[in-house]
Parts: structure tokens; sequence; C-alpha cells
């Protein structure tokens, strides 16, 4: 089969991803915390930025003396807390940039997470516009050379009366004033920012906003000894008599510079809106086509409200019953959130397969692949496997479950794995007569529907509604997450857990 | 000040004695804020105290639960440790990208502006002659109109664009007009240029024009200046309007 680029770049991401899987484990996998990451170095560098400016003076002719006061004090403490402040914001256009490239590799921008991909844009004008006017402050000859160019590309614009480059062209035409106008950028911008992260995540259901405790100390740690062992500093004081000439730029925030040099305005504002426009419309080019959205079945939904709790992307809704039934509120979905997960089938506790095909109506359910389907598939592969074979489940976005069925091993593929109400384990095991099911999907923290694994793994565990029920054998029952990529270590506890249950008593083996 | 400062290592500059002010407000501040509502967070009552530890306890309780429950399902991840060589891999993937950080930070370096050139900056902001010359009112034109309209002077709004000119050792290098700021283009004209030259002496010559715009062959001002730069060096061309003439900063003459 012929694949896609994206595919491609997908198997090559979760290869890599597999790679960083081994010494951090999937939980701290730092590519799959990227945007957490972000936001754990945005408030770094907002700790430090406070402490950074209460040591700073405001004023042109004292700024530099101020900043170099602070990285060459006793015990070098300030000069510690003006490196963790470059240095966690330089991390976080790195953290970004992963962030959004494997967002769009892993094809997670379009259809309903438009909004999210959509704000990610003001984001990385914000962040540049926040870090660039930081390196302004310092007052020297790298601020020089920014500050006027990046005057000079504003110029362009002509929204102003007078050239803003021209504040910049001789020592006395720099005000206190107009440098403190400078500072209330470099306040302003972060501020707005960060108020832009909150949109970012406004629509997504239960945002995860911190990295795992392991990986925050771990990063802050790093950026402590870099701190230490690296410390941040100056140029020489600016001097608008003379042209800035040797610069060491911090390319993280200043790539481009020497493209502005060569460019000039014109072509670099073009070149940046141009491609803010382009990543804006990615979500359309061309838009998802997706399965419908799920539909609520009133007459089988009690208000119970467990699919509005469960829904990743709070396309569900829980409004004043309209149908008179005795029940206070119904469901209702909205289609444009909905990305037809199916999730919303799993924690339906009407979904229960113990019951004929013609009462077979749950609650909620998804009109392409709905509950009776998926339970007459599971009847059919049941069969076919025999009473000492092993039913696996997994997600479309996890392994091929096709390529792991053969002798004894039976495949069932999921729209995301959270699809899987608890109760038909218990029916693979007690009427359709499986030795064992074992749960798989997409790698941890890395599921395609956002929760989906983890709502499966609290179902079972009986943390969560609805309970897989405490009279299935939990010997029999397997979770194994593995990404795409993963084929042969899942392949491996396939084979692993079928021993384990061979070994059970009342098994072949094990009797 | 100065031995404070460098006490707490701040600048020399820095008015360490200005916190007063912060050091005497601060406390009243705080003692207001205390008494609108800081006291139920800092001091709460009794029965909030109670509220907040039965919360607590019950928090506490919900997470054992979940955990118990997620322990005896097999799939607690909290008791995951991880062994010494995955340690060892997370230390290397954690220098690997400090390295990289600070690296970028501020490598490799970068040639701004040829070490051997100098710079001229044509930088100046002067409001143009108005278009029409302005002219006396007569009695018998301010009684045509209202009272409050009665401006002895009657002058155009638009101006002329400002034409200017900068040669430097004979040869041309901008010759440009701009039109003044505003809707009715009875603003400030603007110029904002910048150019490299070799380092050394220099015959720069600065023609400007504020009436006309095109339409006329001749200057209304000119400045004619040798001027010697250093390697780096700018020269900033402007205009005084409180002298109503060119200036040159920098290079030595």
């Amino acid at each position: 089969m012929q694949l896609s680029v994206r595919h491609k770049l997908q198997n090559g991401l979760l290869h890599i991803e597999s790679a960083f899987d081994r010494p951090f484990g999937s939980a701290w996998n730092p590519l799959r915390q990227m945007g957490t990451l972000s936001f754990f170095y945005f408030w770094i560098v907002a700790a430090t930025g406070i402490y950074v400016y209460i040591l700073f003076d405001t004023t042109v002719g004292s700024a530099y003396q101020s900043v170099e006061a602070m990285t060459h004090s006793p015990w070098h403490l300030n000069g510690i807390i003006r490196s963790l402040h470059r240095y966690a914001s330089d991390a976080m256009v790195v953290t970004m940039a992963l962030h959004l490239s494997r967002e769009f590799i892993m094809d997670r921008y379009r259809d309903v997470r438009w909004f999210t991909w959509f704000t990610g844009v003001p984001i990385i004008w914000l962040l540049f516009i926040s870090g660039i006017s930081g390196y302004w402050l310092v007052w020297d000859m790298l601020a020089q050379y920014v500050a006027i160019g990046s005057m000079e590309w504003i110029d362009w614009l002509g929204i102003f009366g007078e050239p803003v480059a021209s504040n910049f062209v001789t020592p006395e035409s720099l005000t206190d004033r107009f440098f403190t106008l400078l500072v209330f950028m470099h306040i302003f911008g972060p501020l707005f920012l960060l108020f832009v992260m909150w949109i970012h995540v406004m629509r997504v259901s239960q945002p995860k906003l911190n990295p795992p405790r392991g990986l925050a100390l771990g990063s802050l740690a790093m950026f402590v000894v870099l701190a230490i062992a690296w410390p941040a500093t100056s140029h020489a004081p600016a001097d608008l008599a003379v042209m800035p000439t040797e610069l060491n730029l911090d390319w993280f925030y200043m790539m481009l510079y020497p493209v502005f040099d060569v460019w000039g305005a014109g072509p670099l504002w073009i070149l940046g809106v141009g491609l803010s426009i382009i990543v804006a419309a990615m979500p359309w080019l061309p838009p998802l086509k997706r399965p419908k959205p799920a539909e609520v079945h009133l007459e089988k939904c009690n208000g119970c409200s467990r699919c509005y709790a469960d829904c990743p992307f709070g396309a569900i809704s829980m409004e004043p019953r309209s149908d008179g039934l005795p029940f206070e509120r119904e469901a209702v979905v909205d289609a444009s959130h909905c990305t037809s997960c199916g999730i919303c089938v799993g924690s339906c506790p009407v979904s229960t397969p113990f019951r004929n095909d013609e009462e077979l109506v749950t609650g909620i359910d998804m009109p392409d692949f709905g509950f009776k389907a998926m339970r007459g598939k599971a009847i059919k592969l049941a069969e076919k496997v025999g009473p000492d074979g092993v039913l696996v489940v997994g997600c479309d976005h996890g392994v091929d479950i096709k390529s792991i069925t053969g002798t004894g091993v039976a495949g069932l593929s999921l729209p995301c794995i959270g699809m899987l109400p608890p109760s038909f384990i218990d029916f693979a095991m007690s009427r359709g007569g499986v030795a064992g099911v074992l749960i798989t999907g997409c790698q941890e923290c890395d599921c395609f529907a956002r929760l989906g694994n983890r709502w499966i793994e609290e179902r079972i565990a009986g943390v969560r509604d609805p309970y897989l029920r405490a009279r299935v054998d939990r010997r029999r029952l397997g979770v194994f997450w593995a990404s795409r990529v993963e084929q042969r270590a899942l392949k491996a506890e396939i084979e692993r857990f079928r021993a384990q249950i061979k070994a059970l008593p009342g098994s072949e083996a094990g009797t | 000040m100065t031995a404070m400062n460098a006490f707490l290592g701040l600048s020399p500059n820095f008015p360490i004695l200005y916190i007063i002010p912060l050091a005497v407000f601060g406390p009243i501040f705080l003692l207001v804020l205390y008494h609108l509502g800081l006291k139920e967070i800092i001091n709460p009552s009794p029965e909030t105290r109670a509220n907040i530890e039965l919360r607590k306890e019950e928090e506490k309780r919900q997470a054992e639960d979940h955990q118990n429950k997620m322990s005896k399902a097999g799939l607690d991840k909290s008791g995951y440790r991880h062994a010494p060589l995955q340690w060892l891999g997370q230390a290397a993937t954690y220098v690997v990208f400090a390295v990289g950080i600070a690296y970028f930070s501020n490598s490799p370096a970068y040639q701004a502006h040829p070490s051997d050139m100098a710079a001229v900056r044509l930088s100046f902001t002067h409001p143009p002659q108005r278009k029409e010359e302005c002219h006396k009112r007569t009695w018998a034109e301010l009684q045509k109109l209202a009272p409050n309209m009665r401006a002895p002077m009657d002058c155009s709004r638009e101006r002329w664009p400002l034409v200017v000119d900068l040669s430097i050792d004979g040869a041309q290098v901008f010759h440009g007009a701009s039109v003044p700021a505003g809707q009715a283009r009875d603003g400030h004209s603007s110029f904002y240029e910048k150019f490299q030259v070799s380092a050394g002496r220099h015959r720069v010559v600065v023609r400007l024009r504020d009436r006309g715009g095109e339409t006329r062959a001749e200057y209304d001002y000119t400045e004619e200046r040798s001027v010697d730069l250093k390697a780096a060096e700018i020269l900033v061309i402007g205009f005084s309007n409180a002298s109503a003439r060119i200036t040159f900063t920098g290079g030595a003459e």
C-alpha cells in the first residue's frame, strides 16, 4: 500500500516518540508534552520576569547598568534568574514549534480542532513580540540592532505619522518616556499572550495544562544548571552613534532579522502575514471528512450526564427534558464540536450488549458504526476464534488491528478505545466465549480523541462510571497501549497474554 | 545609597531610596487588603477552617480510593519507577536540549554591519510650505462669515510634498519626495533612509525643497560638508525646524 507523505511523517514521528519512551516512560515522554511544557516554561518566564523587573531600571541611561548589576551580582543569584528568564523563553519557542509541527503531522488540527489551531497562530506572533521586546530592554548593542530593525519593520506599514525608528537616530532622540513604552510592551505582550493561551484551550474539555511533575522538575533543573554553567550575558552598551557590527543573535527569536537585512521590510511582511494566513487556513485545506456525529436516542436517555462528563471536546450539553419523560435533563449533541470518537457510547450506562438485537438501542450512538454493529461484529469474531481465542479490541489510530489477527486472535477496531462500554468485555467473555480480552489503542498520553484510553482504564478499575463488573476475571483482561508503529511490541504482548491465560486453572494447559 | 546598592547587588543608579514610599504605603495597602478579605484566606474563621479540612480530607480519600482501585486493576502508573539507565537517558536528553538552547541563544555570530563600513542616516520631520499662500481677509470677507468663523487669515490646508536629494562624493544616492501626513495632506513630511558608505572622508551634499514639489528645479535648503567617518560610525542628516537648516550629527569635519 502506498503511504501518503503525512502517513510517512506520522510513522517517523511515532518511531522517534517510541525511542523517547525508553528513557522517559510514556507518561513523561517530552514529545507528547510540548503544549504543557510551553505553559510551564511560560510560568518560569513570568515568575523570573517579575523578579528581574524589580531590579530593572526603566530609564535609558541606567537600564544597561541595572542588567549588568544583575548579571554580576554577589552569589550570582540575580544572574541565574536572568538566565532562567532567557533560556526558558528560548525553550518556549522550541516547544511551541514542536507542538505545532506535531499537531500538524498527527492531523490534529482540522474539523472540530480548528479553533485550537486557529487561536495558536496569534500565540506565535505574541510569543515573538514578547521575546523580542524583552531584548530591547537590555539596551546593549544587540538591543539597539533589534529595536531599530523592529521599528523599521513596523514603519513600513506607514501607520504612524512619523517613523518610529527616528526615535533611535541619535542618543538624544531616545527619551526615557519612549523607553518606558518599550517596557510596557514587554509587560503587556506576555499578558496578552497568556490571555490568548487561555482562549487556545477554552474549547477543549478538561485541558491538560501542566506537564507531569517529573518532567517539570527535570526541565527546571536543566534550566538552573544551564543558567549556572552558561549564564546569559549582554553585549557592549548601546551607542546610537555607531552601528552594531558583530552580534551574537538569539536565533530562536531573531532568525528573521538577517532576512530583514537582505530582503527589507515589505517582503518580510508578506512572508509573515502570508504564512500566518496559510497556517490559520490549514484546517480547511482541505477540511476533514469524518463520520456522522453522535446521535441521542431520547427514549433510552435518562439524563445521567456521563456522556457529558466524558466528552473530550465538550460537544455534549445537558438541557431540560423535551420529550415529557420523567427525567430532569437530556443529552444534546453539538454536531460542530463532535469528533465522532464514540467515547459517549462507551460512557452510556444503557450501552449494554446483554440484550436482544431488537432492543439494542443505546442512549447515545454513532450513526455510521453504532453499538449494534459493534456487538454483531464482536459476536462473529468470538465465534471465529473459539473458546481459547483472544479478542483484541483496539482503535483506528493505534496498531492496525487487522495486522495482529491470526490463529486464536481476533481484532475489533473502534474509532476510539473509549467507545468500548465495559459491559462489552464481560459480554465477550461470558456470552462470546472468548478466553480473554486485550484492550489496546494509542500510546499513553497520546489518545487521538484525547481521553479515550484514560476513561477505559478508569472504567475497568471501577473509578469511573460505567464500571466493569466485579465478576469479570481480571486475569483474562489485559491492557496494552501501543502506537501504530509498535506492532511488534503488541504482538509480543498478545503472545504473553495468551500464555498467561493458558496457564490459568480451567484453561487447556492450566487444567 | 551607592554602598546600599552595592550590598544588594543593584546598579549604582537604582533609586533604592525611592522604595521608601513603598515601604510606608505598602503595609497600609496590605492592611486594607487584609480587612477587605485577605483575612479570610490568611486567618480563616474556625468554621471556614473546618470546611477546608473536611474538603481536603474528602479529596485525599477520593485520591487514595482512585489510586487503590487503579492499583488493584493493575493500571496504576504512580508506582512506575525509572531504572538507573533510564535516568541516565533522561539526563542525556536534557543535556542535548540544554546545549542546543544555550548555543543558539547566542551563536553563531552574525555580522549585522560590515566592520569596515560607516553609515549615513537621513532622518527628519519637517512641515513643507502650504500649496496656496495665506491671505489676510478683508473686512468685507470677514463680515460674510459667521461670527465664530472670522479668522483673520485664510489658509489652505494642503502642503507641498517635501523633496530631498542626497549626494555623496558627487554621486546621487537618494532622491525622493514625501507627501505630508494626514487626510488633507496638511501634516509633517518625514524621511527615514539609511545608507552604507566606506569608512573615510566623504563629500556630502544635501538639498531640500519644501515648496513646489517636483515642479521646481531649485532647492530651498542646501548643505554641503566634508566629513570623515570611522568604521561603524553613523552620520545623521537631519533638519532643525527651529533654526530652519539642515543638520549633520556625527563624523569629524
